[in-house]
């Protein structure tokens, strides 16, 4: 099955849309959108242009100069560049980017899932695994700012 | 005698705008929750690389509040955001010359900012993103391979970098050249404003220069030529303050040193009278009318001596007039230990 958003790639990860339908998105746009793509559709964007995840439109972009999130550059891409560029003069980051890796990104959604199931077992309470959960949550944190990764440190 | 950067230059303050990837921008949070798990994600990692006091906006008291802002640790807007807004403060004090501080929730979900006297922006450069590359290993950050980091606003897409310096400019202002020197900077793709930020008047004859873009052009680039673009200012200011001393020497002479009478005898003294005073004490000190172990130093007690900090005693129930009494003793004390006999 080809990937919800991009419709380039194999669809690997099966996110959830608003309307409840399982969808599949690539590594990459999984990557790209990150956990929202958990919380929102990734239906087609609406005529006049919304962002799929956030629901922000590209008209209340106009009237604030904000965006609503990350996924947004994706929806408004060919409108915004020409913006962009009139502000910067240029549309290609040269710049530094982040030293977070692959291995970083799956121990982040897996402990924001734990933390998810925590609250859910909170509301249960069910504490015995509240307490299994809380520990795992832990340890994954520890893993995280131990910050041995494996990930890039070239700045 | 004081040299024409160190009586000048103010401050440097590198700023980088970051988001989270999997978040909602700030302006499209709802929940309180929303906001909550972005403030506990960045305090976690933050606080995992140096110490950081949390300030959540909405127990803050309207005088902390005004002095987070004064001090360029917080924003306004950040403050009126009760909601969401929560700021990092570094526990580490100056003691390294520098101070380290996040506002969470503002425009964007941080604004790491990093502060230090004195022109040195590749330096403050080089230590923000040795902490921003920490951050990054712990936090997933919205980034695109095409336009860099995202932000809220795609004005500062890319480098999400903002290289300012503080200036104090007085001979600049007083000949009226301040607007001809604003369009230059302009041109270079820098903007100058008040300190206060935008739109704010220049107070105390402070100024603030900046980069306007922040895509396309690498770190490097963008605070070599703010460095550049502020030298330049100071050469202006420089010739500016030779042609003011040869109009009227005696009269800038007579100006410093009158204000320093006042500053070094007053026994109650409004703010605005105050910062008068100080600046052109700090006119005359810096064409050598005055002797002055630390320029600086001036910097520092018109910091000290502002409404919400000379408060901060008292955590904000000193009425006015009880304040200008304690930033008259405050005055006197501060202004006999810079000030060489």
């Amino acid at each position: 099955m080809l990937c919800s958003n991009c419709k380039i790639n194999e669809g690997v990860h099966a996110v959830t849309g608003a309307d409840g339908e399982e969808t599949f998105l690539c590594g990459e746009c999984y990557a790209r959108l990150g956990a929202a793509a958990e919380y929102a559709a990734l239906s087609h964007i609406e005529e006049g242009g919304r962002c799929p995840v956030c629901g922000t439109t590209y008209d209340q972009y106009k009237r604030t100069g904000l965006v609503g999130c990350s996924a947004c550059y994706e929806a408004f891409r060919e409108k915004l560049l020409p913006v962009i560029r009139r502000m910067h003069g240029e549309t290609v980051h040269v710049g530094a980017h982040p030293l977070g890796n692959g291995k970083l990104y799956e121990l982040l959604d897996e402990r924001a899932r734990l933390r998810a199931e925590l609250e859910e077992a909170i509301k249960r309470k069910d504490m015995a695994e509240a307490d299994r959960l809380n520990r795992s949550i832990r340890e994954i944190s520890r893993v995280i700012y131990r910050g041995d990764l494996g990930g890039e440190d070239d700045q | 005698m004081i040299n024409n950067i160190a009586s000048t230059v103010v401050s440097t303050r590198i700023r980088l705008a970051r988001n989270l990837a999997d978040h909602p921008f700030p302006n499209a949070l709802r929940a309180a929750k929303q906001g909550r798990e972005v403030v506990r994600a960045v305090y976690d990692a933050a606080s995992s690389i140096r110490t950081f006091k949390l300030y959540h906006m909405n127990d803050l008291s309207d005088n902390v509040a005004q002095a987070l802002c004064d001090d360029h640790l917080i924003s306004p807007e950040l403050a009126a955001n009760k909601k969401h807004g929560a700021a990092l403060i570094d526990e580490g004090g100056e003691e390294d010359g520098g101070k380290f501080s996040i506002m969470i929730n503002e425009e964007d979900h941080l604004r790491e900012q990093y502060i230090e006297g004195g022109l040195c922006l590749p330096r403050a450069y080089n230590r923000l993103a040795a902490f921003d590359g920490e951050l990054s290993k712990q936090l997933r950050f919205a980034f695109d391979a095409q336009l860099g980091y995202l932000t809220a606003c795609p004005t500062n897409l890319g480098t999400g970098l903002r290289a300012s310096v503080m200036l104090f400019l007085p001979a600049l202002t007083r000949l009226r050249k301040m607007e001809r020197v604003i369009r230059e900077i302009s041109r270079l793709g820098h903007t100058v404003r008040g300190v206060y930020g935008e739109g704010s008047e220049a107070e105390g004859y402070m100024y603030q220069i900046s980069n306007e873009v922040t895509l396309g052009v690498t770190e490097e680039y963008i605070y070599t030529e703010v460095q550049r673009a502020a030298l330049e200012v100071v050469k202006l200011e420089t010739q500016a303050r030779r042609v003011l001393c040869k109009e009227d020497e005696i009269g800038v002479r007579d100006g410093c040193m009158r204000a320093y009478g006042i500053l070094a005898n007053c026994a109650r003294i409004s703010y605005t009278e105050f910062l008068q005073r100080l600046s052109d004490v700090k006119l005359g000190a810096a064409l050598g009318f005055l002797c002055v172990r630390d320029f600086a130093a001036f910097d520092r007690l018109a910091a000290a001596a502002r409404p919400a900090n000379v408060g901060l005693y008292s955590d904000g129930k000193l009425s006015a007039p009880e304040r200008d009494v304690l930033r008259a003793d405050l005055c006197r004390k501060e202004l006999a230990d810079i000030v060489e006999k």
